[in-house]
């Protein structure tokens, strides 16, 4: 599932693609009063050269916030409108891409996952178009970000080789090829860096060395996992030491043998949990607090049976947080909308594993709301308690609570997203704005349940709270960010945090794709169908348990998504082509419209900033007087006890909640969205998104 | 004339980020704030990113993009101009209360220096130092809290404020502080575009 599945993974950003941030072009007041004052004809005479022959960055600007003028064009003549539009769309999307990052890295990713765009289906062509029309882009980064040969180090070339590449034919490949090699290299290379366990400070220091050169050339989701798994060994080789100098030269046996067994872990989690029980034996008297690299071990290791969920105890506390998180957002303007919304929609709460940088997640598929089980461990083990404890400690499940509160909070803004698009017959486009909604009405939540309740302010402002969980962390890293300087909040969260999530221009780009290349591809399925229809039942059965889809790669040219259509399932093919045909036909008949869709993501984005402005305004300074009305802190201000617990046994789980359908009905099934699930390598939506990525951790809304 | 003028719109037009001039420097670039109409200069090799740059916008900001540290925090100079009437900050005066402040929920370890009189423009202006962090990867289960810094030159503008700022991490600070000192000399006025 070769570029299907880089569709998945864009909208997941498994294969960040570096911020494509909104850009809306600056257009001064004379250029749009030009612009709109002119008979429809000129304007196509015009944005046709600008656009279409010139292929100029700033008169494709201009023409995209003209969007007076689009709909007398798209009624004149919708297949030039549309024409224009795509080819808009793809420059301001690229320029931003291009001007946004100086490393090769990021920007690499970036145009590799921008599926279908014609610029970037020559390589040549594109560097040619860059250095003549964006001459602020840097030519040395945009070489190498396309793996130019001759910009990439001699240990790359040697590996890239290795398996076959010649420099000759290197100069005539594609993008999505040269990628295509380079993600085989850097695969490898991953697997033999998370297959090292260092055991000193040296071997630590010489993993760091790999760790920085290995991060040049990974896709943010695997550079997730390289900086994780680095960060987990230094706590490792941290902890030995420390466990080392505590035991001292006469350690009591069960340490002595921990250490040894720590020394000799082949894996890292093995050195972890040895490491946690030799800290076992070497606990200080009289109920001193243990070392911070005992914690970190702690945290960082597998922790004990008892440290991990069975699925009634998961159902339990699951339940026992819903409850809980509902009344904790009452009294806020985010907390009340959600509250509000969740009259009306089902509020389906899940406490999973998630891979590291993941806090939370929603999933349209199921419309579930996801937290963190991994983080939320994490803080148990670090304090040394059970799962048992959250269960029946109010005031562990009151921390933890508390703790995810803001994060439960921005997956219910995306829920509501969808639901707003679901309402507007709009397609699934998820786009960094979105996340930047999100993030704004998550830090305002933060900000305003701090100025009002106090128990809230005090545990989210504990130093030891902000060390021991990410969650608390972060919320108050963002919430200070955008009580400080709101306007300078939401490029920092867009090119820090998401900038993997392509913009509301690159989803309208692949909205726009034009039929002709839908065609031409859907001709290659049709082919390989027929190929398959010659065999046998068993044969094509044993075709279908063979096919192993593509690695995330994006293509840019319809013979590129040709090529890879061998490696889908059949049902997967005759699918594809079903939902090209109608959407080749509903292009034509004019019921599907990128520019009225793009309008209308793009009126959301800019409401954003008022309402949360509007928010800020009211919590400019702290107003914690401790005599709150009720009704401000939710309830009497602290979480609603967990239900009773029989000793020894857990209590059965509250009565279950009259619970709407977990789905809703379908809506009309809408043109658009048969495109987005057919072409390739742009972003799917039902699908939940299990790769997080650097600057990508949460929200991965597919 | 519609015609004329369109066309000559069309020719001339050149948003800020898609053709900046070359300075006479040949290491940095001319960057502009568009609808502000102030522009200064930024390292030539860096990244920029316009937020806000549509016409009436009482917020446009602009954002100079420097490469990542080795501990992963890019150096940023950022350039942003709050105008009056605009949703957030009354005057430059809230909005160094606001920096001053440590609001409800204080970042642990956070220090926010005094606010101290400054020069922008040739004008009075007020500077303000912080030292933060950041978490890299962000929101990692794993993230390494990287010490950052910042510096803040405020001044008002045009019926508003504006606000020049370098964030770094504080292993890189020192280094990036040229290229501010550089865009803070250089900030000025931005003639108007067009024939």
């Amino acid at each position: 599932m070769g570029p299907l599945s880089r569709l998945v993974a864009a909208v997941l950003f498994c294969a960040a693609l570096p911020a494509a941030a909104v850009e809306r072009p600056v257009v001064g007041g004379d250029d749009q009063a030009a612009v709109e004052g002119a008979p429809t004809e000129r304007l196509f005479e015009v944005f046709e050269e600008g656009v279409l022959t010139e292929r100029d960055p700033v008169k494709a600007a201009l023409f995209l916030a003209s969007n007076g003028v689009h709909a007398r064009m798209k009624a004149a003549d919708g297949p030039r409108f549309e024409s224009i539009f795509r080819q808009a769309t793809e420059m301001a999307d690229l320029n931003r891409v291009l001007t946004e990052h100086p490393n090769p890295g990021p920007m690499r990713e970036a145009l590799a996952a921008r599926a279908g765009f014609d610029l970037l289906a020559d390589t040549p062509g594109f560097l040619a178009w860059t250095k003549q029309k964006l001459p602020h882009a840097d030519q040395k980064t945009v070489r190498a970000a396309v793996l130019e040969w001759d910009t990439l180090s001699p240990d790359l070339q040697k590996a890239i080789a290795a398996q076959g590449a010649k420099p000759e034919a290197w100069a005539r490949q594609s993008l999505h090829a040269r990628s295509a090699a380079l993600a085989q290299v850097s695969a490898k290379a991953l697997t033999e860096f998370m297959a090292t366990v260092p055991k000193t400070p040296k071997e630590l220091e010489a993993l760091l060395a790999r760790a920085r050169k290995l991060d040049g050339i990974l896709e943010n989701s695997d550079r997730h996992k390289l900086w994780d798994f680095y960060n987990r060994a230094s706590d490792a080789v941290t902890g030995l030491e420390t466990a080392r100098k505590l035991a001292g030269k006469n350690p009591a046996p069960a340490v002595k043998a921990a250490l040894a067994e720590a020394t000799k872990a082949g894996s890292l989690d093995a050195m972890l949990g040895s490491l946690g029980a030799a800290f076992d034996g070497l606990k200080p008297r009289g109920g001193a607090p243990e070392p911070e690299a005992a914690a970190a071990v702690r945290r960082a290791g597998p922790g004990t049976a008892d440290q991990r969920f069975t699925p009634e105890q998961r159902a339990t506390y699951t339940e026992m947080l819903k409850h809980s998180l509902i009344e904790q957002m009452k009294g806020t303007a985010a907390g009340d909308r959600l509250r509000e919304f969740y009259k009306k929609e089902p509020f389906n709460l899940v406490v999973k594993p998630m891979e590291g940088g993941t806090m939370g997640l929603y999933s349209p598929r199921d419309n579930t709301v996801s937290v963190s089980e991994d983080l939320i461990l994490k803080f148990v083990r670090g304090q040394g308690r059970a799962v048992g404890d959250l269960l029946q400690d109010p005031e562990i499940f009151r921390q933890v609570s508390q703790a995810v509160l803001s994060t439960v909070v921005h997956e219910g803004i995306h829920q509501e997203q969808e639901a707003w698009r679901r309402d507007r017959n709009l397609p699934h486009w998820y786009v960094v704005e979105h996340e930047v909604e999100a993030k704004s009405r998550e830090a305002a939540f933060v900000l305003e349940k701090g100025s009002k309740d106090e128990a809230y302010a005090k545990f989210m402002a504990d130093p030891e709270m902000q060390k021991k969980l990410s969650f608390v962390r972060e919320a108050s890293l963002i919430a200070n960010e955008l009580r400080r300087d709101p306007v300078a909040f939401g490029e920092r969260i867009r090119t820090a945090y998401y900038p993997g999530v392509v913009s509301i221009e690159t989803q309208a780009r692949w909205a726009a794709q034009d039929p002709a290349w839908m065609r031409e591809y859907q001709r290659g399925i049709a082919a390989e169908l027929a190929r398959r229809e010659k065999l046998t039942p068993a044969e094509r059965a044993a075709l279908d348990s063979k096919t192993v889809p593509q690695p995330d790669r994006s293509v840019h040219s319809p013979s590129e998504a040709v090529a890879l259509v061998s490696t889908f399932k059949t049902a997967e093919l005759r699918e594809r082509v079903r939902a090209i045909s109608q959407y080749v036909s509903d292009k034509e008949a004019g019921r599907v419209s990128a520019a009225s869709d793009y309008a209308a993501f793009v009126s959301r984005d800019r409401r954003t900033g008022v309402e949360v402005g509007g928010v800020l305004a009211m919590v400019t300074t702290p107003k914690r007087t401790g005599n709150l009305a009720l009704g401000d802190r939710g309830g009497d201000g602290s979480p609603p006890p967990p239900p009773p617990v029989l000793k020894g046994r857990l209590a059965a789980p509250p009565p279950a909640l009259a619970k709407p359908p977990l789905l809703r009905p379908d809506p009309p099934k809408r043109p658009a969205a048969a495109l987005q699930s057919t072409l390739p390598g742009v972003p799917r939506g039902h699908e939940d998104c299990q790769n997080p990525t650097h600057g990508h951790p949460r929200s991965q809304w597919p | 004339m519609a015609l004329t003028k369109l066309a000559a719109v069309l020719l001339l037009a050149l948003p800020a980020s898609a053709a900046p001039k070359r300075a006479s420097a040949a290491k940095t670039r001319e960057a502009r704030l568009e609808p502000a109409k102030l522009r200064t200069e930024v390292p030539a090799a860096w990244g920029l990113t316009q937020d806000g740059a549509v016409a009436g916008s009482l917020t446009p900001a602009l954002t100079a993009l420097g490469p990542e540290g080795k501990d992963g925090v890019r150096t940023r100079i950022g350039l942003r101009w709050y105008g009056p009437g605009n949703r957030y900050f009354k005057d430059s005066a809230a909005y160094l209360a606001r920096q001053a402040d440590a609001g409800p929920i204080p970042v642990a370890g956070e220090k926010t220096g005094p606010v101290e009189d400054a020069s922008l423009m040739g004008k009075p202006a007020k500077r303000l130092k912080r030292e933060t962090f950041e978490t890299i990867p962000p929101q990692s289960h794993e993230g390494r809290s990287v010490p950052v810094k910042e510096e803040l030159l405020v001044a008002d503008y045009d019926g508003g404020f504006l606000v020049l700022e370098l964030r770094a991490s504080a292993a890189d600070f020192d280094k990036a502080r040229p290229a501010f000192e550089r865009a803070a000399a250089a900030l000025s006025p931005a003639k108007p575009r067009g024939p």
